[in-house]
């Protein structure tokens, strides 16, 4: 009996590793993190360093590639691995810390919005509809306009906007836990609202914030890279996925892997995000799995 | 402990009131059209007076959504009445906010029907017992030896408050809420159907349980349910309730054995009785309908729709309650056994 808490965490892991996707895209993001945080010093080349005699180099397996340029060079003879191995650094720190601003902000509001009811809801909620109608890429571009480009804004504007979706969802399950019976008997004891928002509802929600952080993290990597693209977001030298893909736009034709390899980190690294919230929800809640239910429940009960 | 155990005692003695409601009134309004103006509104009590000895047990009982769960909440203060009023040991209550509630929270406590729901999943059984005593302060001072001190007062052990309310069973959940709704050592407590959601045999021991810390502690009871054969083992007093008003109300004896109350003998009939002679010779009595909408209640009398013996008068005029007894009142033109003559 005194075990059965461990085992249910651990027939949700089993559930969740049960599935490839949510094996691969785990591998996929450790990959990654680890990129991101390790010395670049490990790197075969200067991610920045241009070698004008190395332009153009296609990826080793072709015909003229080197295995000391993995996947090709881009125009001006950048080694392409290098670039996209110190990319992720600037891509994940860049949205990650927008996510922690965004989940801050939406949480506090969603959460009271939901329990207090009445009017603040209403207000809060038109909010996140005023937001969530309101082109992001717009207001980018009048911050960039105004403040000129900076990772800092870049953060900030990203953050600040993200908390609508956090909003919203925080806010419906805020209602479903506020009618559960341990509100109620929270209120009954004397409790006050502060105390049952931060150790009723939120605790709670945990599984709930973070499979919405996993979706949120796909979604504002995204964003990154759009801006990024557009050359609003990840200034260079410094290289970004988004960066690359804009750059390598030219070189369609001569040097279609510089685009490949870039465009695909990030579709990797976006769909391993969404994936590992997927698989995360659904392993956390037994009833939104759609196959092999009894066997699972028999593995549980076990 | 037993120092105010035995005053209590000794107010239950001399009969003395300890709570009390007037004319309570909880209407929900319908909002409609355009401008969502009040177009009506849900009747959830609708003038309700009842009061609640020391140390006594009043069942109150009822079909669902006959607003007996809702006058509990009203008596807690969980929800704000439309009228009326609420009388905690001699003094009106209804107005109290902040810290005065607070303060009254100390001295009423409610146990709900649905045991895990009651507890917070994400939270040990230690930390949802010492919750009450964190809240008013009392924690800092023995606040670990009270949680295991009520742990042993419900049937369960110290180690049990390091778990989470999912490793226990619905009677043992049951007991944790029970634990909690003590800590504060209240003097009310309001039960809100605390074993219908339990299994028979474990209805028994849950009971018993309230019984004996009701001796104990010398606790007053709301009991509210609506399995009359629990109401009448644990009740001193019953109150029958039929769409928001109370139809019925007097002692146990009374109510069970010369019900005066169309409704309150349609109830007694239903309970299945061991002794299948006694049935053939009572007969059961089966009622037609719904209960109405409590949106748009029946003129005159509220059961009259669904009652044998309605006459137009019924429908023309809304019968109050009248003493058919000591202490026993219902509410009906035409009583069971015309006992209100014989006894006035």
């Amino acid at each position: 009996m005194t075990d059965r808490g461990v085992s249910l965490r651990r027939a949700a892991l089993r559930r969740f590793l049960r599935r490839p996707s949510n094996l691969v895209s785990v591998v996929f993001l450790v990959l990654v993190v680890i990129a991101a945080l390790w010395p670049t010093s490990w790197l075969p080349h200067d991610p920045t360093a241009s070698d004008l005699a190395a332009r153009l180099r296609p990826p080793a397996w072709l015909d003229g590639g080197s295995w000391s340029y993995v996947l090709g060079t881009d125009n001006i003879g950048r080694d392409v691995f290098s670039r996209i191995v110190l990319g992720s650094r600037w891509s994940l720190v860049i949205s990650g810390t927008a996510v922690v601003i965004a989940a801050v902000l939406g949480i506090t509001a969603g959460v009271i919005a939901g329990y207090r009811g009445g009017w603040v809801d209403s207000i809060t909620m038109r909010a996140v509809d005023v937001q969530l109608a309101f082109p992001v890429i717009i207001l980018v571009i009048a911050v960039v306009g105004v403040v000129g480009t900076g990772i800092t804004q870049l953060i900030l504007v990203m953050g600040v906007t993200g908390w609508a979706q956090y909003a919203r969802i925080v806010r419906g399950s805020t209602l479903s836990i506020r009618n559960q019976d341990y509100v109620e008997a929270a209120v009954a004891q004397g409790a006050s609202a502060w105390r049952i928002m931060t150790r009723d509802i939120l605790p709670n929600l945990a599984s709930e914030i973070i499979v919405l952080t996993s979706f949120n993290m796909a979604r504002l990597l995204l964003l990154e890279s759009g801006l990024s693209f557009l050359g609003l977001g990840i200034q260079p030298p410094r290289p970004s996925w988004g960066g690359m893909v804009g750059d390598a736009r030219d070189y369609l034709q001569s040097g279609w892997w510089i685009l490949a390899f870039a465009g695909g980190t990030i579709a990797l690294a976006v769909l391993s995000f969404n994936f590992l919230g997927d698989g995360i929800r659904d392993a956390l809640d037994p009833r939104t799995r759609h196959v092999g239910t009894a066997q699972s429940a028999e593995e549980a009960a076990s | 402990m037993t120092v105010v155990a035995a005053s209590i005692h000794e107010r239950a003695a001399a009969g003395e009131e300890i709570l009390s409601v007037r004319d309570l009134v909880k209407h929900y309004p319908l909002l409609g059209g355009l401008l969502r103006n009040q177009i009506g509104a849900v009747h959830a009590v609708d003038g309700v007076s009842l009061d609640l000895r020391a140390g006594e047990t009043v069942g109150l009982v009822g079909e669902s959504g006959c607003g007996k769960s809702t006058l509990g909440r009203l008596i807690l203060r969980l929800i704000e009445p439309t009228a009326g009023q609420i009388i905690f040991r001699g003094t009106d209550v209804t107005s109290w906010r902040g810290a005065e509630v607070r303060a009254l929270r100390r001295e009423l406590q409610i146990v709900f029907q649905d045991p895990l729901g009651a507890l917070n999943p994400r939270r040990k059984v230690g930390d949802i017992i010492a919750e009450p005593l964190r809240i008013h302060g009392r924690y800092e001072d023995g606040g670990r030896e009270r949680v295991f001190e009520l742990l042993e007062h419900v049937g369960l052990e110290a180690v049990h408050a390091g778990r989470y309310p999912h490793e226990f069973s619905g009677g043992q959940q049951q007991r944790i809420g029970i634990a909690r709704a003590l800590a504060l050592n209240p003097q009310v407590l309001v039960l809100d159907e605390p074993v219908s959601a339990l299994d028979v045999s474990i209805q028994a021991q849950v009971i018993n349980l309230l019984e004996d810390l009701q001796r104990d502690f010398g606790l007053s009871y709301i009991f509210i349910a609506h399995d009359l054969s629990v109401v009448r083992h644990v009740s001193d007093r019953v109150a029958v309730m039929y769409l928001g008003k109370i139809v019925e109300f007097g002692d146990r004896a009374d109510i069970y054995q010369r019900p005066t109350h169309p409704y309150t003998k349609a109830l007694l009939s239903a309970v299945p009785v061991p002794d299948p002679d006694h049935v053939a010779a009572e007969g059961r009595i089966i009622l037609e309908g719904d209960v109405p909408n409590p949106a748009h209640p029946p003129s005159g009398c509220r059961f009259r729709t669904r009652c044998w013996k309605a006459q137009p008068v019924c429908g023309e005029q809304e019968p109050a309650l009248v003493a058919r007894g000591h202490g026993w009142t219902s509410a009906c033109h035409f009583p069971e056994g015309e006992r209100s003559e014989d006894n006035t």
